[in-house]
């Protein structure tokens, strides 16, 4: 029998777990759910084609915002259907109805993504500071929730709108000022749990400060919560912002947007007689929200498993 | 008298990592009367076999059988199961909190209890049984008590309720899956009382699980050791704290901080338990253990009988003549191998 | 070895919390934790604070390092009375007083790396030592028997043993003078509780290290301590050297919790006169009058219902002194099994009645 030196101090045991982080915990659950793949593949592609647009136009030689009134339109003034040279059609103004798709893939998921940034940014310090620091902060930042999550939202927006005027910047503060109070709410529920564990105690031990507490210690255990919130909100900011360019309160003309576009052929009864002018927009802005919600859930589920710990005893 | 006769028991689950191998062919019996030890530290099968007896392990793969009262526990039905869980087999757990429902008077938990094998018992009958059983293991005024709520007990109350609870039934069977732990010494001492108590008065055999060797040198008749999902040692109490043949055992009576005199360093058992989904080929303990030899790494060792006792067994290819194995653990402590 | 230097000194500390209302017009409940606790940590020594669940043991400590704001009462570190100091105050003193926590899965964040866990200190303190962090978070690794190449891991890819080793190596970055240790084996196996035993004894020695161990296990404190103070409802009991408390307890409830201890030798179980206490712990938030003990001392007299005992000198002297807070201590060959409990509340004794209040095994 071979002695081994059980005299030296206890070494660090041959570990057999394998080291992998919760993110590849997650990855490899995400991996096993098609649905989610299959939205987050239809969500790269929007997110491609919005970011190369205008590659995309010329290379099929389409100005979205050229009014075409010669070869653009029938005879009667009307928009043509679709066809070879017009993929998608035309709008009544005789533009490409798929260039401005393409365009509008910018301004949509550009202004959902960045409102929904700022928005969760926002939500997030003051969801730290209220969960954190409990006491009078808390109380004044949840009258704030409550006054804005009152706010009937298009109304509310439709009276910023008009005050500020219309521009993209406009609708991206007013998109973010209605979505971050979830955020916060979310995020300070989590910490007011957070807090109490025995790492924030450890950190407090150590003399952390808590500015460090609240960044170093808390908010990596809320990426999870960040991330699934995040995407669940920016297909609600897109639709929220179609909806404001469907009244007229959105990107100012002649900017192509998804929600602009519907309103547009709303106008006049147009869609009567050019269906694509409807079915489209409103088709890739249903496909991107199902895509992003989707996908949403699928990070959830890979994120948040319900995974019963057996054999913890 | 056997009441109790568990062979060759598996129990394993599918996770994402892989097979986790939780209990390995394990076979024991329990005697009518009699407390059975298990002790082992986490993750070595001890609660999961208990458990999957009681069908509650969802979700895992389970073979082997598990013969008490004419019933095969592992094959039977749920409804069988059932019929036999509570009434012949009471079962107590660490946690009296979430074994008992928050929402509901203890009292009427325990009526429920009663009447839920037997609707023939009135409410009122029913009612006066579950006084009877507050009263018997200690409560005070429990004609009063029996209307409170959980939360109305301390935590050594509440483990006499659960006690009051699965004896509600004369079960013959007790299965206490670390009944004191969340318990303080005193508590504790309090329940391992209660529960010699009940098995002087009623007969119950118990089956006591625990990772504390200070509680199975307290109420233990026969102790089975278990590690990384099979029992590595069985035997009397005294043969295991007195003359215990695997190493495994021996690690860790000598890692109890009684065993040194003050100042020495303690023994503990070298490195930590092995993944139950990647296990060593040979003997699960062979990478921590101080006397390995090259046969341990390759063949796996069964339980056998040592030192000449039937009684007496352990999985371990080391010498079972008595002065033999004695001879081998001084040479090594001279080595410096067991400080 | 400790030295007669003492290193931590409380007097009188109490700590009270709150713990809502009386009824509307009542007064505001309190939860008093801490009461009216005096004692001395020496330099190089292991002080051992035992007391069972809600004694107070943990809520005193971090009344020690300042955690938690003290209501009554002086602390004294190092010279330097750091009672009344603000948090900005404490900050330069955190580094030379450290904890080490009980729970191995929830003293670490679970999303940092471990090298940066255990590095905090550094980043908070600024790094003292000699080169990069990481480097020296990678020697601390190797001191506490860690692999250093795990420098990237997460808490999730340890044992409960490991992490504990973390959590010891985190709190041993800057060399502290005293590192309190709260219930630091109590949630690991045995096997693995020895192997962090022994390392923490090591260490001491290695670094100079002073300990305040906490644990509600006997046998533990018994190994590590040089002495012990035994507490009980929020104030100390009894204290002295180690052998003192051990062979010659003379508080009747340090001589209870003495028998109680399981122990892992079924004849010297069996032989030993076990005191088996009558009910629970009372409620902090109203203590019994007199000495908190009596509604469960078998030894209690009348006198115990209304006079509060103090904790008094019983041989020796200093901080090495054997200490009893009892107005009737026990003698060194008085057997508590022998007395009957005449005092002991109604609702105990009824208690008592079913159980057997002290029932001693054959």
């Amino acid at each position: 029998m071979s002695a081994t030196p059980a005299t030296a101090p206890p070494t660090a045991p041959k570990t057999t777990i394998v080291a992998r982080g919760p993110w590849a915990l997650a990855w490899r659950r995400f991996r096993k759910d098609k649905v989610a793949l299959i939205a987050a593949a239809v969500m790269a592609v929007i997110i491609l084609v919005a970011i190369f647009a205008p590659l995309i136009n010329s290379a099929l030689g389409q100005d979205p915002n050229y009014q075409d009134q010669v070869n653009g339109l029938d005879v009667n003034g009307l928009p043509l259907g679709p066809s070879g040279a017009h993929w998608l059609g035309t709008d009544a103004l005789g533009r490409d109805v798929f260039a401005r798709l393409v365009y509008g893939a910018r301004i949509s998921i550009g202004i959902g993504i960045l409102s929904t940034g700022i928005a969760v940014a926002v939500g997030v310090v003051l969801g730290l500071l209220a969960g954190y620091f409990r006491g009078i902060v808390d109380v004044i930042i949840a009258r704030l929730l409550d006054v804005v999550l009152a706010l009937p939202v298009v109304l509310a927006a439709v009276a910023l709108v008009a005050v500020f005027g219309q521009s993209p910047l406009v609708t991206v503060l007013v998109l973010a000022f209605f979505s971050w109070a979830t955020m916060a709410r979310i995020v300070r529920g989590q910490v007011i749990s957070l807090r109490e564990r025995e790492f924030i105690e450890a950190a407090r031990s150590l003399g952390a400060s808590s500015t460090r507490i609240m960044f170093v210690e808390l908010l990596p255990n809320l990426v999870m919560p960040i991330i699934i919130y995040f995407s669940l909100l920016v297909p609600v900011n897109i639709v929220t912002n179609a909806v404001l360019a469907f009244l007229g309160l959105g990107i100012p003309v002649p900017t192509a947007d998804w929600g602009g576009m519907i309103s547009d052929a709303e106008a006049g009864g147009l869609y009567q007689q050019a269906w694509w002018l409807v079915f489209f927009p409103g088709g890739v802005l249903v496909l991107t929200t199902l895509a992003f919600n989707l996908l949403g859930d699928g990070i959830r589920d890979a994120l948040d498993p319900r995974i019963e710990r057996l054999l913890r005893k | 008298m056997v009441l109790l006769h568990v062979t060759d028991l598996n129990v394993s689950f599918d996770t994402d990592d892989g097979v986790v191998k939780a209990v390995r062919g394990i076979s024991f019996d329990v005697d009518r009367g009699k407390t059975l030890g298990i002790v082992g530290e986490s993750g070595s099968g001890k609660s999961v076999s208990t458990q999957t007896l009681a069908g509650l392990t969802r979700g895992a793969r389970v073979s082997g059988s598990a013969q008490f009262d004419g019933l095969d526990l592992i094959k039977a039905s749920p409804s069988q199961r059932r019929s036999v869980l509570g009434r012949k087999i009471g079962m107590i757990f660490q946690d009296p909190l979430t074994s008992l429902h928050p929402a509901y008077r203890v009292g009427a938990q325990i009526v429920e209890t009663i009447r839920a094998h037997d609707r023939s018992i009135s409410k009122r009958a029913a009612r006066l049984r579950a006084i009877e059983l507050l009263g018997m293991v200690g409560i005070p005024f429990p004609s009063e008590r029996v209307d409170e709520f959980p939360h109305q007990f301390s935590g050594g109350m509440r483990q006499r309720v659960m006690i009051a609870m699965a004896m509600a039934l004369d079960p013959t069977l007790l299965i206490a899956d670390e009944p004191t732990t969340a318990l303080d010494v005193t508590v504790q001492a309090q329940v391992l009382e209660l529960m010699r108590k009940v098995q002087a008065e009623f007969g119950t055999a118990i089956i006591l699980i625990t990772h504390d060797l200070g509680v199975i040198a307290d109420v233990a008749d026969d102790v089975a050791v278990m590690y990384a999902g099979t029992i590595v040692e069985r035997a009397p109490r005294d043969e295991i704290f007195y003359q215990p043949h695997h190493p495994y055992t021996e690690g860790l009576l000598d890692s109890m901080p009684g065993r040194v005199e003050r100042g020495q360093p303690l023994r503990p058992v070298k490195g930590s338990p092995p993944s139950l989904i990647d296990l060593p080929p040979g003997c699960p303990f062979a990478p921590r253990c101080p006397y390995r030899f090259d046969r341990c790494d390759q063949e796996v060792p069964v339980l056998q009988t040592v030192f000449g006792d039937e009684q007496h067994q352990s999985a371990c290819f080391l010498p079972t003549e008595i002065e033999e194995r004695k001879a081998l653990r001084e040479q090594l402590v001279e080595k410096g191998g067991i400080r | 070895m400790s030295s007669d230097e003492v290193l931590l000194s409380a007097s009188g500390v109490s700590k009270r919390f709150n713990v809502g209302s009386r009824g509307l017009l009542g007064g505001r409940l309190q939860l008093s934790a801490v009461d009216n606790v005096s004692l001395e940590i020496k330099k190089g020594e292991t002080l051992g604070l035992v007391g069972e669940s809600g004694c107070g043991k943990s809520s005193l400590a971090r009344c020690l390092t300042r955690l938690y704001d003290v209501d009554e009462g002086t602390i004294t570190f190092d010279g330097r009375d750091i009672t009344n100091l603000g948090r900005r105050q404490m900050q330069p003193l955190r580094s030379e007083m450290q904890m080490i926590f009980q729970d191995p899965y929830g003293s670490l964040n679970p999303r940092r790396r471990v090298g940066s866990i255990i590095g905090d200190a550094l980043a908070i303190h600024g790094n003292r030592g000699k080169g990069t962090r990481r480097q020296q978070v990678q020697e601390l690794m190797e001191i506490v028997g860690l692999n250093p190449e795990h420098y990237n891991r997460y808490p999730a890819d340890f044992s409960g043993g490991q992490r504990q080793r973390i959590g010891i190596a985190r709190a041993l970055a800057l060399k502290p003078k005293l590192i309190v240790c709260d219930e630091p084996v109590s949630a690991l196996d045995v096997s693995i509780q020895a192997q962090v035993i022994n390392l923490l004894q090591d260490l001491q020695r290695e670094f100079d290290l002073t300990y305040l161990f906490i644990s509600h296990d006997l046998s533990v404190v018994q190994h590590i301590s040089d002495r012990i103070a035994v507490m009980y409802l929020g104030r100390i009991v009894e204290s002295g050297p180690v052998e003192e408390v051990f062979t010659a307890s003379s508080h009747p409830y340090t001589r209870a919790l003495l028998s109680a201890k399981p122990i892992a030798d079924p004849r010297a179980a069996e032989q030993r006169d076990r005191i088996v206490l009558a009910g629970d712990l009372p409620s902090p938030i109203s203590p019994p009058s007199g000495c908190r003990f009596h509604p469960r001392c078998p030894k209690a007299e009348q006198d115990c219902v209304t006079v509060v005992p103090t904790l008094e000198i019983l041989r020796g002297a200093g901080p090495d002194a054997q200490r009893v807070e009892c107005l009737h201590p026990l003698e060194a060959d008085q057997d508590l099994s022998s007395f009957t409990p005449s005092i002991a509340d109604t609702i105990i004794g009824a208690d008592a009645a079913a159980t057997g209040s002290r029932e001693v095994a054959s």
